[in-house]
């Protein structure tokens, strides 16, 4: 997920779920409970409720809200009649029975499928997005596994997944609209108990959704632990450092528009300040303000794990679940005033080596029935490398592929290191047959840009046919794990995995392809 | 005793069944006979007679064997009989034998039968078999049948021949018979003079009888023609016929004197006859020889076409004249004017009823307008002529058929926009070839290819420059085509050319250098530079030419979607009558605007598909490739039409309209987003985009029009209700005076002839004959603003007409008084009108009147909108009077102005509370709008004329009327055979003439 569609992400969710209230009655800390995500503790209070006044339109509710946080939609849509039975449904509760027909009208049909240690439930629709469970489960199980260490937290009951066909699914079960999900690129959500995300099949070359899907776990690991105070720029934050700690053992690396962003206003001395960002980022004037308050917000957390380490990290989530404001959480963990902290922050960004990067290049979400297959070109800064581009896809398109890798070199000479260009002429000397030159091609912008879904691609290509096939399998493994809906990249791997003798692999992955066929 | 008995007893049964079996086969035979005599068929005959004969002979047996068998089955029967026919036999018959078959086992029973035996013999004595069983019924049989046979036998003896005939016909056949009918019948060489035919011609020939003699009765007439036949026989006979073809079929005659015979038949095909006598003594005479009677064909009429010569280029507004000559060997019907848009239905206008002509020219108007046709659609145009054959059904002769194209300035635009994106293709090819080619290698082992490759480019760069010509030709007539383009493309064609000039140069300079010349890596190194040099300007002019290309598609998008919307707002006006009026014939008119408008979104959806460019963009999801953008919403609004079709075939007019609303609003949102996205034409220049705002707003302003129309429209027509309801029967009265007075205002017009009359006069008469039956019409409507919105109108056009006529008379050297006294009755018939229109103000509510409050308050704030809209014109008139003069500009302002004046009036009617007076105001500023902004857009099409030079090439053909080819075909014909042949002397002076002619 982008930066700027954290800050939406943010605004969104503290309006929805609110400042936690002073539970006063089994009714209203039910009700308490239930915003804090604590689902399990909420259950004896409604079954309580339930013995005193069984009648009440208000028990009922809840008892539906309760459901609904469990994931029993039809039960929690009976629930709803129960109460009306009982009495009128009072207004601000008409917006909650709408969300919960949608989403059983959304998921009806949906096939649930638990992971391999049964830690989580994928709900996904029948069908093609079914490719994506066996990648689903090796990376939630890993996750369950690392954040568990990490935030010494480890949900008791299988954590609910739902996979949504299309965006306007996600619209139609969140309180999102399309419009706002496509511009603010927030493709998946955690909130009401359970991890909800977009099918990388809704978007032009998916999209980094394994990552996304830990991403999401994180906040709901937080959540719980936190028992839902931690405010959502710290959440943001703590989630998009460690949204990679799953796969791999180092920091997250900030994306490189991100550093761009920082660097250039650093070198300005134009910081936002952490004041400003409180309580939420979503208040900031301007989305690149947000942006780089989110890139602030990354270093930061990169700053307190360097300097107090994973239990550093839990200590100032506990402070906050104890009442503690973000100020005092960072002040007790930091051991410092917050203003001290501040200094020694800025101070550490100075020394963090940031660069700008004119040519930065951050992934981009491409949308169904908004973005045109053209768009990507408009990420290409400078118009002369645009227009090189261009020709050269002109070009390549006509089979003119020689004369295509002429434009694209143009273009690069002009841009640089630009993952978009790079892959484009890694495509075109794939097809003359130049590999090495391919390879060549690709591996400047390899580090920089690893979420480019064509990188991967043309770079398996290209070392399955200099017969690197463990190369290969790796690259068309990062191409599955960002577009599991492009065939070229499971034909790939099945062949870099028989070349590798794996041909359980080699199997599993043309099965996929016939999957995606259907 | 019993033995003979019995054995008497079978033979007369066999002699019986004998003679009965004779007797019916006699019979049988007799009849088959005779009825083969009657010239049936034998065949069957001799079948009913061998059928017939076994079936008497086993009658016959059958009879025998029943008979025989029923009396002398046995003995003892036969001893019974013996005994029942003699007396005081008491049963010694009987018992002699039943103890005769005993007497072999007892031989004292033998003694007593043997007493028996001689007893009974002795009482049989002097009986014999033939008193027993007399033999009359076989004497009667024999008795009949010698009968039978003496009176055949006499019939046969005094009419011998139809036996005779009979019986050859079934020993010999049919064919043979009539030869064997010995002098029954003969074959004769003729049985008739003098005969004299009358031919009675099918009555739509129009034709007198005519009559034959001594022509030996061979005939030649068409189909239909009744041939009455006379003819003097040669011997006096009892019988005459005629046998018509080979089948014979005989045609009675009459008979006089026994010598004259008279009869008829009707033609219909080819075919014989003879004519048969049967004389006084019966004998038959046929005639050896036959008479033919022959059909003279009846040809389809020939059709012509004069005029057009060849296929045309027309515009939409234009008038088709067809000049036609068409001729038939009988006589012409009728002849129609038919056309068909391609692929799509045929329709016939009748242009010319005539009476039996055998020749008629005359032209034929097609106001292109009037047919279906649309812009850039191509009409085939011919004229059928049909002859009135009422026999076979009238025949039909159909002209060449010419093609007419309606000429579209659109359509042209975009072949030009078309041939630019096909320009780009050509391009990229040969940048492709520039960027591959291994010039930049320089080396000079590459220099044969080198030098290969440098001319290949060169070749393809003057046929690009001779494309580029191609298309600056085109462009520079294209009056739809930005004045900044045709600057472009020059700049572009130059530049490649002035590269190409200077790459050829050097090459050839390298062509003449030998392999071991020391300028060698120099021409190499300049080769290489110019490469470098087209590749540059080829990038730069392709990306600069797909750009021009995909503003000016972007550019007709948005007009298309412009249409949409007028077209779309046409639609809600006629969804607002349907509503109020629930004619079915509304029904078919939005019907027919929804398919209006979804032709429009299927040219959208092409232009859309144009824009769309080949690129390999190949990894995307299969599933996130929805259709997006302007294609979706395109693809929505088709859904929506149709939703709105359904409804308003289910009669849901509200929810149509519903739905038709929010499309509108949809419609109008994609406008606005395609305004908002897009920068206008590449070319187009501020001052266009100007102008393409300045319409924009325009729009905006007579929609609100459209809008207030729309809702005075309500308030006069409640307040119309109101008044009639309050007037009552009175009204209705006065309406059904004023409606006959109309009545007869029109029956005067009616009797104006056309005799003398400018055809200008006559359109006005028959316009004004039009108007007058319209206005009765409405006043049998009882729709008082209409009508006298017609009245007026009336009054006034019929007063000019009357003008005319007088000035037409004065003029006139023949028919001076018929054009005075159609003068007189059409101005007779104006004041008639003047008269209706007077009594129909009469009847107009006073401001306020007949109003509610509610509606007297919508007035006022209608007011206040229609002040609001007009200064909202004044604003864009402002505005578009600073842009400077421009072509068009002055009429542009006359329009708005106009407009605004029409406003100005529906405001001070709508403040006064005068309804109907403001609809008419509303009316007239929508119109002034609406020509305003078709100005505006012609204005921003046609910024630039055609340039100096390149003349027009879109002058539109002038299509000869039919005077100027009056000069008969054969005559043209014959003229320019006697050219092709060497024009004899005598046509010298008439080729002149008809030069002279051409040149005129």
């Amino acid at each position: 997920m982008s930066v700027l569609s954290r800050v939406l992400l943010a605004g969104l969710l503290v309006l929805v779920v609110g400042p936690a209230r002073a539970a006063s009655g089994p009714f209203a800390e039910a009700m308490t409970l239930l915003s804090e995500e604590l689902v399990g503790e909420a259950v004896p209070l409604v079954e309580e409720l339930e013995r005193r006044e069984p009648d009440s339109v208000d028990t009922r509710l809840l008892r539906a809200r309760l459901l609904y946080m469990q994931g029993r939609y039809q039960d929690a849509v009976d629930a709803i009649e129960r109460a009306r039975e009982a009495g009128a449904i009072p207004r601000q509760w008409r917006g909650f029975e709408e969300q919960v027909r949608s989403t059983l009208q959304v998921v009806r049909g949906f096939k649930a499928v638990p992971t391999s240690r049964g830690n989580f439930v994928l709900h996904v629709p029948p069908g093609v997005d079914e490719v994506l469970i066996p990648y689903a489960d090796q990376a939630m199980e890993a996750a369950w596994d690392a954040y568990g260490d990490l935030f010494g937290y480890r949900p008791s009951e299988p954590v609910r997944i739902e996979v949504y066909p299309r965006v306007e699914d996600l619209a139609a079960v969140s309180t999102l609209s399309v419009e706002d999900i496509q511009n603010s690129g927030t493709i998946a959500l955690c909130k009401y108990n359970r991890l909800m995300i977009t099918s990388p099949r809704d978007l032009l070359y998916g999209y980094d959704w394994l990552d996304t899907l830990a991403h999401e776990y994180i906040h709901f690991v937080i959540t719980k632990r936190s028992r839902n105070r931690v405010p959502i720029w710290l959440q943001e934050g703590l989630a998009k450092f460690f949204e990679n700690r799953w796969r791999e053992k180092g920091d997250a690396r900030l994306e490189t528009s991100s550093e761009d962003l920082l660097a250039r206003n650093l070198a300005k001395g134009r910081l936002i300040t952490f004041e400003e960002m409180s309580p939420s980022m979503a208040k900031l004037p301007t989305q690149e303000d947000a942006a780089l308050a989110f890139a602030e917000v990354f270093m930061a957390m990169r700053y307190i794990h360097q300097s107090v380490g994973p239990q550093g990290i839990n200590t100032m989530i506990d402070v906050m679940r104890d009442g503690g404001s973000d100020r005092e959480a960072i002040e007790r963990v930091m051991d410092t005033s917050f203003s001290r902290f501040q200094a020694d922050w800025r101070k550490y960004l100075g020394q963090a080596g940031l660069r700008t990067m004119p040519a930065a290049w951050s992934p981009k979400l491409y949308f169904r029935n908004k973005d045109k297959s053209g768009d990507e070109l408009e990420e290409i800064g400078a118009e002369k490398a645009r227009r090189h581009t261009y020709l050269g896809d002109r070009l390549r398109a006509m089979e003119r592929h020689g004369a295509a890798v002429k434009e694209y070199a143009k273009a690069i000479d002009v841009v640089g290191e630009s993952p978009i260009v790079a892959a484009k002429l890694a495509a075109a000397l794939n097809a003359l047959g130049r590999w090495t030159d391919a390879l060549d091609a690709l591996a400047p912008v390899l580090k920089a840009e690893p979420d480019y879904v064509l990188i991967w691609l043309h770079l398996g290509k290209a070392r399955l046919n200099t017969g690197d096939a463990a190369g290969a399998a790796e690259a068309f493994e990062a191409a599955v794990r960002l577009n599991p809906f492009d065939p070229d990249a499971h034909v790939g791997l099945a062949n870099a995995y028989e070349k590798l003798g794996r041909t359980e692999d080699a199997a599993r992955e043309r099965a996929q392809v016939a999957l995606l066929a259907q | 005793m019993v033995r003979r008995v019995r054995r008497r007893i079978v033979v007369l049964a066999a002699l019986e069944a004998g003679l009965s079996a004779a007797l019916g086969l006699l019979l049988l035979g007799a009849v088959v006979v005779l009825l083969a005599a009657q010239d049936l068929d034998p065949a069957p005959l001799r079948w009913a007679l061998g059928l017939g004969g076994v079936a008497a002979l086993a009658g016959g047996l059958a009879l025998a064997a029943r008979r025989g068998l029923r009396l002398a089955r046995s003995e003892l029967d036969v001893a019974l009989l013996v005994e029942s026919r003699v007396p005081g036999l008491h049963s010694g018959v009987v018992s002699t034998l039943e103890f005769a078959a005993a007497q072999q086992e007892d031989p004292v029973t033998a003694a007593l039968v043997a007493s028996l035996a001689e007893r009974t013999a002795e009482r049989l004595e002097g009986v014999t078999p033939g008193h027993l069983v007399p033999a009359q019924r076989a004497e009667r049989t024999a008795h009949v049948l010698g009968l039978v046979v003496i009176a055949l036998g006499l019939v046969a003896i005094v009419a011998p021949g139809p036996f005779r005939a009979g019986l050859h016909a079934l020993v010999e056949g049919r064919a043979s018979a009539a030869s064997h009918q010995g002098p029954q019948s003969a074959v004769v060489e003729a049985n008739v003079r003098d005969i004299r035919l009358r031919l009675h011609y099918p009555a739509y020939m129009r034709r007198p009888v005519r009559e034959i003699a001594g022509a030996g009765g061979d005939v030649a007439a068409p189909a239909g023609t009744v041939v009455e036949v006379r003819a003097t026989a040669l011997r006096a006979s009892r019988d005459a016929m005629l046998l018509m073809g080979d089948g014979q079929r005989p045609v009675p005659l009459t008979l006089e004197g026994g010598m004259d015979v008279a009869g008829s038949f009707t033609v219909t095909e080819p075919t014989t006859y003879t004519f048969r006598l049967v004389t006084r003594d019966g004998l038959r005479l046929d005639e050896a020889a036959s008479h033919v009677v022959d059909v003279d064909p009846d040809h389809a009429p020939e059709v012509r076409l004069l005029a057009p010569e060849a296929d045309l280029e027309l515009n939409k507004q234009d008038r088709l004249t067809l000049v036609y000559q068409a001729a038939d060997d009988v006589g012409l019907g009728q002849v129609d004017l038919v056309y068909r848009k391609v692929g799509g239905d045929v329709v016939r206008r009748r242009v010319a009823t005539l009476d039996a002509d055998l020749r008629h020219q005359g032209d034929a108007a097609l106001d292109l307008g009037d047919t279906e046709g649309k812009l850039g659609d191509t009409l085939e145009v011919w004229v059928e002529a049909f002859d009135q054959d009422t026999v076979g059904g009238p025949k039909v002769g159909r002209s060449e058929a010419r093609r007419i194209k309606i000429w579209s300035p659109e359509e042209k635009h975009e072949e030009n926009v078309d041939r630019l994106a096909a320009l780009v293709e050509v391009m990229l090819g040969v940048l492709a070839d520039r960027l591959e080619s291994p010039i930049d290698t320089l080396s000079l082992e590459r220099w044969t290819d080198a030098l290969d490759v440098a001319s290949s480019a060169s070749v393809r760069m003057r046929k690009v420059i001779a494309a580029l010509d191609e298309v600056i030709a085109s462009v520079s007539e294209d009056s739809m085509m930005p004045a900044e383009v045709l600057g472009d493309l020059t700049s572009i064609r130059d530049r490649q050319d002035e590269l190409r000039r200077g790459e050829e140069r050097d090459m050839t300079a390298a062509l003449v250098l030998d392999a071991d010349h020391p300028r060698r890596r120099e021409m190499l190194t300049l080769l290489f530079a110019h490469n470098n040099e087209a590749v540059d300007a080829l990038e730069e002019d392709i990306v600069k030419l797909e750009d021009l290309v995909d503003a000016l598609r972007e550019d007709k998008l948005k007009s298309q979607t412009r249409d949409l919307l007028t077209q779309q707002a046409q639609l809600m006006d006629l969804l607002d009558a349907l509503r109020k009026s629930g004619d079915p014939s509304d029904v078919a008119k939005a019907q027919r605007q929804i398919d209006a408008l979804q032709d429009q979104l299927r040219s959208m959806m092409e232009q859309v598909a144009k824009q769309a460019k080949r690129l390999p963009y190949d990894n995307f999801n299969a599933s996130a490739l929805d259709p997006k953008g302007t294609h979706k919403d395109v693809m929505d609004f088709q859904k929506e039409l149709d939703a709105i079709r359904d409804l308003l075939a289910q009669g849901r007019i509200d929810e149509a309209m519903k739905k038709a609303e929010e499309l509108q609003k949809a419609m109008a949102e994609l406008m606005a987003s395609m305004e908002e996205g897009l920068e206008g034409t590449g070319g187009g220049g501020e001052a266009q985009q100007k102008m393409s705002e300045l319409e924009q707003r325009l729009g905006e302003v007579a929609a609100e029009e459209q809008a207030l129309h729309r809702e005075t429209s309500e308030i006069a027509e409640a307040q119309a209700e109101a008044m009639q309801q309050a007037r009552g029967e009175s009204l209705k009265e006065l309406l059904r005076e004023q409606k006959e007075k109309a009545d007869a205002a029109r029956m005067r017009l009616s009797e104006i002839g056309p005799s003398g009359m400018d055809p200008r006069d006559q359109e006005a008469l028959d316009a004004g004959k039009e108007g007058l039956r319209e206005l009765s019409e409405r006043l049998g409507a009882e729709d008082v603003g209409q009508a006298l919105q017609l009245a007026e109108d009336g009054e006034r056009q019929l007063g000019e007409l009357a003008g005319e006529l007088a000035k037409g008379a004065d003029a006139a050297k023949e028919g001076a008084a018929q054009l005075h006294e159609a003068g007189r009755k059409a101005r007779a018939a104006g004041q008639a009108a003047g008269e209706i229109a007077e009594a129909l103000r009469g009847l107009q509510p006073k401001p306020g009147e007949m109003m509610t409050p509610q509606d007297g308050e919508r007035m006022a704030e209608l007011a206040k909108r229609q002040g609001e809209a007009r200064q909202k014109l004044e604003g864009i008139g402002q505005e578009a009077r600073e842009m400077g003069h421009t072509p068009g500009m002055e009429g542009l302002q006359q329009l708005m102005e106009g407009a605004g004046q029409s406003m100005e009036q529906a405001e001070k009617r709508l403040s006064e509370q005068q309804p109907g007076e403001a609809q008419r105001s509303e009316e007239s500023a929508m119109d002034a709008l609406d020509r305003a902004r078709k100005r505006m857009r012609q204005m921003m099409q046609q910024k630039r004329g055609p340039g100096p030079g390149t003349g027009l090439s879109h002058e539109r053909a002038e299509i000869p009327k039919a005077e100027d080819y009056q000069v008969p075909a054969e005559f043209r014909e014959e003229v320019l055979k006697a050219m092709r042949e060497g024009a004899p002397q005598r046509f010298t002076p008439m080729i002149q003439k008809y030069y002279e002619e051409l040149i005129r």
